[in-house]
């Protein structure tokens, strides 16, 4: 009962934003720019090897499709606390029914899987006009779709954590930026972690970052039972931790929270 | 209201005081100004890593492109993009300025109204994009007098070529109403492309990436002429810029035209 008013938050945030679809797809013109870039630049590296560490080029930027999905279908929930927090509008959530941050990441996650439906259909139809259709697409799409819903989970999840510091430095934009390229390059937004030497390839793929790119879309490029079960496993464990990591840093931060009346 | 006659020309001497009193009031909140620039320095360094894996990963160059032109590329891009927003900040913001009636401020003062509008805003994260082009460029390049001159040339190239495009996108507001989300989608598709090896496009790409999407006269040009020098094709590439800036200032100055103030009252202080 107590989670039935998150699961409406989610339902009634994925029902706004798709008044809001036309907009988010006419700022994507973005995605369809890089897939072709990388279309280009990949047709010239495997020109070369054909295969470069087990992934073909149809593999390749199928893969670029599904992390960069996840990450443009990014919530506003990083803005949205951040702005409660420095004009105040927090304070009036405290003396809600609900938790605060359970509450934002409901909306974010309904947010970012509305724009992340459309981002699949955009990244399906180019990729397949690219480089054709991808092996094991549709076999591999239940378990991938359980995946990619988890790293978008753990991209609000970062989110709110990075929002909340806003209690002690206002701007957290540069953090933000951090964060972004961490999964940039430790999360194998680009290419595979196969791509990176072996030293680097052993420590990216179990940090965090890898849960937000690197793991759903390899579930879905090049699936294994295997490759599911540490991608889902791994991702329960950093959810719970950034959870709990969000609800800790909330209630110390709740004691900086100063209401002068009005 | 139409727009009227004559102007005194725009002081070099407003611009220095222009850059002076933005840089001042950034200053004044010091720690976000630190934030901005360091974070967008470190931001710009990531993409450093995606390319040395990527070539270290396939050993050899890409269709000609080594790992130092790559770099080169990134070092007048940041360098040129930087130095565009820092000094002519407002570009990105003509639209806005157009259709909210913001010019009618901009028209009143005594001064050429373009450069009187590029000049008055700076994005203060560009001066991070200017210092990390220099770092890197040092970094990933002899520093040579003859390496130095182009580097400084070709970051100059840039930032104008890059202000006019935007002063050409944004200019079709006067025209159509309100091109903001255009111009802003367009300018970014320039430095979209410019960041990777020019060589790996071809077909009508490589029309468009020479014309309405200038990607090879920002990059793909100046790194082929800091290879291998060629005066000849150094004069197209001024002449190439030259024509653009031209257009640009005349798509202005057309539109300004039909600027209709919307008889706001501002100031700007």
């Amino acid at each position: 009962m107590a989670m039935s008013k998150y699961l409406d938050v989610f339902r009634f945030s994925v029902r706004d934003q798709t008044a809001y679809l036309p907009a988010f797809m006419a700022r994507n013109l973005f995605f369809v720019v890089i897939l072709f870039v990388f279309f280009s630049l990949w047709r010239v590296v495997f020109a070369e090897s054909g295969v470069i560490a087990g992934f073909t080029i149809v593999q390749t930027l199928w893969y670029l499709t599904f992390t960069e999905a996840i990450e443009l279908s990014r919530s506003s929930v990083l803005q949205t606390v951040q702005a409660d927090v420095k004009d105040g509008t927090i304070a009036y959530d405290l003396t809600r029914p609900y938790s605060y941050v359970v509450f934002s990441l409901a909306r974010g996650v309904g947010e970012a899987v509305a724009k992340l439906a459309l981002v699949l259909v955009v990244g399906f139809v180019v990729a397949t006009v690219f480089v054709g259709p991808l092996p094991g697409y549709f076999s591999a799409l239940p378990f991938g779709v359980l995946v990619i819903f988890g790293g978008i989970v753990l991209n609000v999840l970062w989110h709110l954590v990075i929002a909340l510091l806003a209690f002690w430095t206002e701007e957290v934009m540069p953090f933000h930026w951090i964060l972004q390229k961490l999964v940039f390059i430790l999360g194998g937004m680009f290419f595979p972690i196969e791509f990176f030497p072996d030293w680097l390839a052993r420590i990216a793929r179990v940090l965090p970052f890898a849960f937000s790119a690197y793991w759903p879309a390899r579930t879905m490029v090049a699936f294994s039972f295997d490759g599911f079960l540490v991608a889902v496993v791994g991702q329960a464990i950093y959810i719970g931790v950034l959870l709990a990591l969000a609800l800790g840093i909330f209630a110390l931060a709740k004691r900086r929270v100063h209401a002068h009346g009005g | 209201m139409r727009t009227v006659g004559r102007r005194r020309a725009f002081p070099v001497s407003l611009i220095g005081r222009y850059l002076r009193f933005n840089l001042a009031a950034a200053i004044e909140y010091r720690t976000a100004f630190l934030v901005q620039v360091f974070g967008m320095a470190l931001n710009n360094s990531a993409f450093i890593f995606f390319w040395l894996i990527l070539f270290e990963r396939i050993g050899s160059d890409i269709r000609g492109y080594e790992f130092s032109d790559v770099m080169f590329v990134w070092a007048i891009v940041a360098s040129g993009y930087g130095l565009a927003v820092v000094v002519m900040g407002n570009a990105s913001q003509i639209s806005r300025i157009v259709y909210t009636g913001e010019l009618d401020v901009y028209l009143l003062q005594p001064k050429t109204v373009l450069p009187n509008v590029l000049f008055s805003r700076m994005v203060v994260s560009g001066i991070g994009d200017f210092l990390y082009g220099i770092v890197l460029f040092v970094a990933t390049h002899p520093v040579t007098a003859r390496n130095v001159a182009l580097f400084v040339v070709f970051v100059a190239l840039v930032a104008t070529l890059m202000t006019a495009m935007r002063v050409l996108y944004h200019s079709l507001t006067f025209f159509f109403g309100n091109a903001e989300a255009f111009a802003l989608t367009a300018s970014d598709l320039a430095v979209s492309f410019v960041l990777y090896p020019g060589s790996i496009f071809r077909g009508p790409a490589v029309w468009l990436l020479h014309s309405l999407v200038p990607a090879a006269l920002m990059g793909y040009i100046p790194v082929a002429l800091f290879r291998e020098f060629d005066p000849v094709r150094f004069g197209l590439l001024i002449l190439a810029d030259g024509a653009i800036v031209v257009i640009a200032i005349a798509a202005f100055h057309l539109g300004l035209r039909r600027y209709e103030s919307g008889n706001r009252i501002g100031t700007r202080t």
